[in-house]
């Protein structure tokens, strides 16, 4: 099957698969959450459930492109991981998602005739969304770790000031240049 | 709300099995991380709160140290309450689940967590209520929403009270008015009654009770620590500023949170506060015991909020003073607006407040005498009384975050702006639906600005975060202001997480750059010592 095809038959079935992993991602939260989140349409009342919506699917494209694009895989899913780094998550369930993908196609294809003669395409998806679950780990770590920063400085921030106000503690001056010289 | 679903997607959703547990089996998150940390006895004796322990514990331990009578102590406790409170009796009975406050909390939006949505966080206390206040709960128990008062319950109240800030935009959308801020301040009241407190509200109201602020600033720190700030003006304009402290016979009583004397950003406002009175040489006085215009005994109980708050007159009458203008800062607006009066009212010192500058009298403020800073100068530049070069606040790209309380409890919309629009070249709006009377909480306010629980503030603050993000990709927006010292210190790691380049400012903050005093020296840096010409990207498209 030429290439050409290939892609129609992925466009075809792009807005059925990434609305099955959008579901899939959904079903993660409690059903009335799920359901605002899918169902408000404002990115301003629905922050959430908008950063959900675009990021599956420029990751649908990402999984689907023929060569994995690292930059693309991260923006795709920095903003959705951002979110899901700091709700009521275990890790595993916060990245889990990424590779619901792999199913949803599996799923699918197994269930049409047309859609064997892909399998070579369907593994690419499939090594890609593993791929990408790397990215998600990734991305996940360094939002915690910026999470735990946030808490240290507070707690450092709060009382800092106001010993050097006090003149409890003493910063080392700034040197002159002109005197290191 | 949602948008209304097409028939095909109900038919759809219509799902016969039943969830595999009622709301009311789900127990609480109660793992490190997920809630503040409990206050230390110590500042529970200090304020003669009951006390039920002297050691250490944690929400996360399975038993927790609470008296053995404690159902009846709830019961008694909340049975007074709806005999002093018509308005919680109300609330309590009022509700008809329509949902219309259910997706407008930021903590539901952020976390997904349903019970933060505010008609079920209200439906923790109401069940209880049902259960042992009305006949028909009484009766038929469940089947009419009750429930008994269970340890279980108890946690619940804990973990989703203490999720909640108090900041009333769900109460925006009630048709009934229901304010459920004031189902959670009944609810951390009946806590209180066991000893279930906070230590970051606590600590802040057993420090203000005994030194006069939330830190325990001793009177003479106080004073050293403006001083540092009247240094550091003198260094960036070459103005020597000398305020006094605790003088008798001045005009007007100037009272801030102390959250601008020790924590930047809020410490820059302070600077621009001195400078604005500097200018028009107000004859003021700040009070080293009046030292706290914050009140974290309103996210306590009404005997705290009141023996907080009655120092602000006694100050004034002591002092002699006429009036109190009061700075930048939330939930104390919504104490002097709302409860001041009845609580400590009517004042025994001065008289209503009139600007000595522009002769303006401020009816509004007849019951309280207390003028918050923004009326106070926008009035000024409404008569035009202030020097200004707006061009020093040229490197910044500013939004304005309407701090809940002075918005929705005080109606206070359009003088923050308009100063703004005088002070600084570049502004803009974030849209509609996060701003005025619809803003969107920090997402830390009513004592829940602490390290421990930094994920949950972090989503509490998302809707305003992703609306600050708008404007910062759109505009060029690098600055946000308020006026609240909780936002000035919960918004800088909100920013670093969501949007990193957004920088924190009080209005004052900006007005201090902004104004051209007498005799000053040429000025090359702002009040943060940064230098004034920096171009931005706005200034390099034009």
């Amino acid at each position: 099957m030429s290439k050409k095809n290939r892609d129609d038959i992925i466009s075809a079935r792009r807005q059925r698969w990434t609305e099955k992993w959008l579901d899939a991602l959904m079903q993660t939260y409690p059903d009335e959450s799920a359901c605002f989140f899918k169902d408000t349409t404002d990115p301003f009342a629905n922050p959430v459930g908008a950063a959900m919506k675009k990021g599956i699917t420029d990751l649908f494209d990402v999984v689907t492109s023929e060569a994995f694009d690292p930059e693309a895989a991260h923006a795709a899913l920095e903003p959705m991981i951002r979110v899901r780094a700091i709700q009521e998550f275990s890790p595993s369930q916060a990245v889990g998602f990424v590779t619901e993908i792999k199913s949803i196609i599996r799923r699918d294809a197994g269930g049409s005739k047309e859609a064997h003669p892909q399998a070579e395409k369907l593994q690419q998806i499939a090594d890609h969304a593993d791929r990408a679950l790397l990215t998600a780990f990734d991305i996940y770590v360094n939002c915690k770790k910026q999470v735990y920063q946030l808490r240290a400085r507070q707690a450092r921030d709060s009382v800092s000031q106001l010993l050097i106000k006090k003149e409890l503690i003493s910063e080392l001056p700034e040197i002159d240049p002109a005197l290191s010289e | 709300m949602a948008d209304t679903p097409k028939p095909d997607q109900l038919y759809k959703n219509i799902d016969h099995t039943m969830p595999d547990e009622a709301w009311e089996e789900i127990p609480p998150d109660l793992s490190q991380g997920r809630f503040p940390y409990p206050t230390k006895p110590k500042n529970l004796e200090y304020l003669d709160m009951p006390t039920p322990t002297k050691e250490e514990w944690s929400p996360a331990d399975e038993e927790w140290p609470i008296p053995d009578n404690w159902q009846e102590i709830i019961h008694e406790g909340f049975k007074d309450r709806l005999e002093k409170y018509r308005s919680l009796k109300i609330f309590m009975d009022v509700c008809v689940r329509c949902g219309a406050c259910a997706d407008k909390c930021h903590f539901f939006i952020g976390t997904g967590d349903p019970k933060n949505m505010p008609v079920l966080r209200a439906e923790l206390l109401r069940s209880v209520y049902r259960k042992d206040f009305t006949t028909a709960g009484k009766i038929l128990g469940k089947i009419n929403g009750g429930r008994p008062l269970t340890k279980q319950v108890l946690k619940e109240w804990f973990s989703y009270f203490y999720q909640c800030t108090e900041c009333r935009r769900c109460s925006v959308y009630c048709p009934y008015g229901i304010d459920t801020a004031e189902i959670t301040m009944m609810g951390r009241e009946l806590l209180s009654l066991l000893g279930l407190n906070i230590n970051w509200i606590l600590e802040p109201v057993a420090n203000c009770f005994r030194t006069g602020n939330h830190l325990g600033i001793q009177p003479h720190a106080l004073k050293e620590m403006i001083e540092f700030f009247c240094d550091d003006i003198e260094e960036i304009t070459g103005v020597k500023i000398d305020p006094t402290f605790n003088r008798k016979g001045a005009e007007i009583l100037f009272i801030t949170p102390s959250g601008d004397y020790f924590a930047d950003p809020g410490t820059y406002t302070m600077m621009g506060y001195l400078l604005l009175f500097e200018h028009l040489g107000l004859d003021y006085t700040l009070s080293t015991y009046a030292s706290e215009g914050g009140n974290f005994g309103l996210f306590t109980s009404s005997e705290a909020m009141k023996r907080l708050n009655a120092k602000m007159f006694a100050e004034a009458k002591r002092l002699g003073v006429k009036w109190i203008l009061g700075g930048e800062c939330g939930h104390m607006w919504r104490v002097i607006h709302q409860y001041m009066d009845t609580m400590n009212g009517p004042p025994e010192f001065g008289e209503t407040p009139k600007s000595p500058i522009t002769g303006t009298v401020f009816d509004h403020a007849a019951g309280t005498k207390m003028v918050h800073i923004t009326e106070f100068t926008a009035d000024l530049l409404r008569h035009n009384k202030l020097k200004l070069d707006p061009s020093r606040n040229d490197n910044k790209v500013v939004t304005y975050h309407d701090s809940c309380n002075p918005s929705r409890a005080m109606g206070l919309f359009e003088e923050p702006r308009y100063i703004l629009k005088n002070v600084c070249n570049h502004f803009y709006e974030m849209p509609e639906n996060t701003i005025r009377e619809q803003t969107f909480c920090c997402g830390s306010g009513s004592g829940l600005n602490t390290e421990e629980i930094m994920e949950l503030r972090l989503l509490g603050g998302l809707p305003r975060a992703n609306a600050v993000k708008f404007v910062h990709e759109k505009f060029g927006v690098n600055m946000l202001s308020c006026i609240c010292a909780i936002d000035r210190a919960a918004f800088p790691p909100l920013m670093d997480y969501w949007v990193p380049g957004v920088d924190v400012t009080g209005i004052h903050e900006l007005v201090g750059n902004a104004l051209v005093m007498e005799g000053e020296s040429e000025r090359t840096m702002d009040l943060r010592f940064e230098p004034l010409k920096e171009e931005t990207e706005v200034d390099a498209d034009e």
